[in-house]
C-alpha cells in the first residue's frame, strides 16, 4: 500500500470513528435528560458546531446570491468583475456586524492550530520554506477585508489540508503572514481568521 | 543496366537507410535537441502548445506571444494548456484584457482554445471566465479524440475531495495518453521552489497506478525537462512571461534539460504512441526537442 493510501485509509478511519462519535452523541444528547447533556467527545462535539456554522454562511450566502446575477461562465471580464464585486458586497452587509471566531469557534481554532503545528513539526527546513515563499508578508488580517488583489494565493499543504476540518467548496483555508484565514475563494473576502498560528518565518 | 535502373536502385537504398534511421530514432525515447524544427506536423496528430507563468501584461509576455503566433503558422496547433498564474496581480476587468485577451489575440481570432489551471496567483473565480475553457470547476477534465484526455490539477488546494475525483477520472479514461498538467512542479531543481512533496506522497501514486507517461507543470520560472522520475516524464514550462534568471541548480541530477536564461514556450505533437515536443525561446531559438514514447509501448523505459 502507498503512502498515500495509508494517509487517505487512516483519514477515512477518523471520519468513520468521528461519525459514530458524532452519532452516538447525538443520540446521548437526544436522548438523557437535561442534566447530562455533555458531549461524550468535545473534538466531534466542536466540529459539529463549525459545521452548523458553517452551513449557516452557506444558507446565507445562497439567499444572498438569489439576489444577484448567477456566478456562471462569462466571455466579459467586465461582467466577471461585477459579479464577484456585486457578491462580495452583499457578503460585507450581511456579516457587518461579524466577528473572529463567529465562524471558526475557539476549541476548532485550537484543533487547526495544532494540525498546523503538527504538519510542521514533521516538515523539512526546505519544504519549511518552500511553503512559506509564497505566504505574503502582512498586517493582522481584518473579517469582511478583501484578499490582497497583488498577493498570491499561499498553497496550503495537501497533507495539511487532508488533517483539516473538510470545507464547502465555494471556502477555502489560505496562509497570510502567519495567520490562517477562512476565505469565500468567489468573493475573495475574509469570512473568519484564526490569528498566529504558523511558525514564525 | 541503364544508368536509370542504378539510379532507381541507389534511390531505393537510400529510402531504406533513411526509414531505418528514422526506426532507430523513433526507438531512442529521448532523441537529442536539433538545431531546426523537429515536429512531424502530420495531419491527423493532436498539436498544443503549453505556456506557464504567462500573465505578467508586460513586455516579454507579448514578445513571447508573437514568437508563439509566428510558430503558429507553421505548426497549426488547435488548443493550448495554461499552466498557471494566468494573471498576476489585480484581476480586474482590464487585466484579463492585457494579460491574455491582447497578447493572444491571433491565436484567440484564430479559433485556438486555451484550458487553463490555476495558479497561486489566480482567483479561482477564473474558472467563470469563458476563454479559459474550465467549465466552472478548479479542476476538470479536456479530450481530444480517442488518443488524449487532460486532467487539470487545482494544485494550490488540493482537497480529499480532488484526490478521489482525479482517482474516478484517470480510471474512467481510456485514451492512449493520459496528461496531467498542474501549477506546481512535483519534481524540481529550482532552487527558490523546488519538488512538491506532498504532490509526490498523494498524487504521484496515482499517475503511476494509471499509466500516466508525461506531467507538465509551471510556478518555476524556467524551463525544465526532467529525467523520468518511477517512468514519468515531467516538463516544467514557467517561463512564458516571468523569468527567473540563473535559478536551475547546476548539479541537479535530476535535470535533463534546462533553460534558464530567457523565457519560452513548448509546442507538443501526439501522433499514436509519440509524443514530439519543442521548446522555443522568445528570440526564437529550439533550445529543447524530443520524442517520448508512452511507456507500454516503449521498448527501453528503464534506460529513459
Amino acid at each position: 500500500m502507498t503512502e498515500a493510501a495509508r494517509v487517505r485509509d487512516a483519514m477515512r478511519g477518523a471520519l468513520a470513528v468521528a461519525g459514530v462519535v458524532s452519532l452516538l452523541t447525538l443520540s446521548a444528547v437526544a436522548q438523557a435528560p437535561p442534566k447530562a447533556r455533555q458531549p461524550v467527545n468535545a473534538e466531534a462535539a466542536a466540529l459539529q458546531d463549525f459545521q452548523m456554522r458553517l452551513d449557516a454562511y452557506l444558507k446565507l450566502r445562497a439567499s444572498l446570491v438569489k439576489g444577484l446575477k448567477p456566478l456562471t461562465t462569462t466571455p466579459s471580464p467586465v461582467e466577471l468583475a461585477a459579479r464577484q464585486a456585486a457578491l462580495a458586497a452583499a457578503i460585507r452587509r450581511a456579516r457587518a456586524a461579524a466577528r473572529p471566531g463567529d465562524l471558526v469557534p475557539p476549541n476548532v481554532a485550537a484543533q487547526i492550530a495544532k494540525a498546523i503545528r503538527d504538519d510542521f513539526n514533521r516538515r523539512s527546513a526546505a519544504d519549511e520554506r518552500a511553503t512559506f515563499s509564497e505566504v505574503p508578508n502582512a498586517v493582522r488580517p481584518a473579517i469582511n477585508q478583501t484578499y490582497p488583489a497583488d498577493a498570491a494565493l499561499p498553497t496550503v499543504p495537501p497533507l495539511l489540508l487532508l488533517n483539516l476540518p473538510r470545507l464547502p467548496d465555494s471556502l477555502q483555508y489560505r496562509f497570510y503572514a502567519r495567520h490562517m484565514l477562512l476565505l469565500d475563494a468567489d468573493a475573495q473576502i475574509i469570512l473568519d481568521y484564526i490569528a498566529n498560528v504558523l511558525p514564525p518565518h | 543496366m541503364s544508368f536509370r535502373r542504378i539510379d532507381v536502385r541507389r534511390l531505393r537504398t537510400l529510402l531504406i537507410t533513411i526509414c531505418l534511421a528514422v526506426s532507430v530514432a523513433a526507438a531512442q525515447p529521448v532523441r537529442p535537441a536539433a538545431p531546426s524544427s523537429t515536429l512531424p506536423n502530420a495531419a491527423n496528430s493532436v498539436k498544443f502548445l503549453v505556456i506557464g507563468d504567462s500573465g505578467t501584461g508586460g513586455r516579454e509576455q507579448y514578445q513571447v506571444a508573437a514568437k508563439i503566433a509566428e510558430a503558429r503558422l507553421r505548426f497549426p496547433f488547435t488548443f493550448a494548456i495554461m499552466l498557471g498564474d494566468n494573471l498576476y496581480g489585480s484581476e480586474n476587468a482590464s487585466a484579463y484584457v492585457s494579460k491574455f485577451e491582447r497578447p493572444y489575440k491571433p491565436l484567440l481570432d484564430a479559433g485556438v482554445k486555451f484550458y487553463a489551471a490555476l495558479g497561486n496567483h489566480d482567483e479561482p473565480s477564473q474558472r467563470l471566465y469563458d476563454k479559459f475553457n474550465m467549465g466552472e470547476k478548479r479542476y476538470y477534465t479536456h479530450g481530444h479524440g480517442d488518443e488524449v484526455d487532460f486532467f487539470v490539477l487545482d494544485s494550490t488546494y488540493i482537497t480529499p475531495q480532488q484526490i478521489d475525483w482525479l482517482e474516478d477520472e484517470l480510471e474512467k479514461s481510456d485514451a492512449k495518453w493520459k496528461i496531467p498538467y498542474m501549477h506546481h512542479p512535483m519534481y524540481s531543481s529550482g532552487e527558490k521552489h523546488g519538488s512538491e512533496r506532498d504532490l509526490q506522497v498523494l498524487v504521484e501514486p496515482l499517475f503511476l497506478k494509471h499509466g500516466v507517461d508525461v506531467v507538465f507543470a509551471g510556478h518555476e520560472h524556467f524551463y525544465e525537462r526532467l529525467k523520468p522520475q518511477k517512468g514519468i516524464f515531467y516538463i516544467t514550462q514557467g517561463g512564458a512571461a516571468k523569468l527567473r534568471k540563473g535559478n536551475l541548480r547546476d548539479n541537479s541530477v535530476m535535470t535533463a534539460k534546462g533553460f534558464d536564461t530567457d523565457r519560452s514556450f513548448t509546442l507538443v505533437e501526439i501522433l499514436e504512441d509519440h509524443m514530439f515536443f519543442e521548446t522555443i525561446s522568445r528570440l526564437g531559438q529550439v533550445v529543447d526537442s524530443g520524442l517520448i514514447t508512452r511507456r507500454e509501448v516503449s521498448e527501453t523505459p528503464s534506460t529513459r
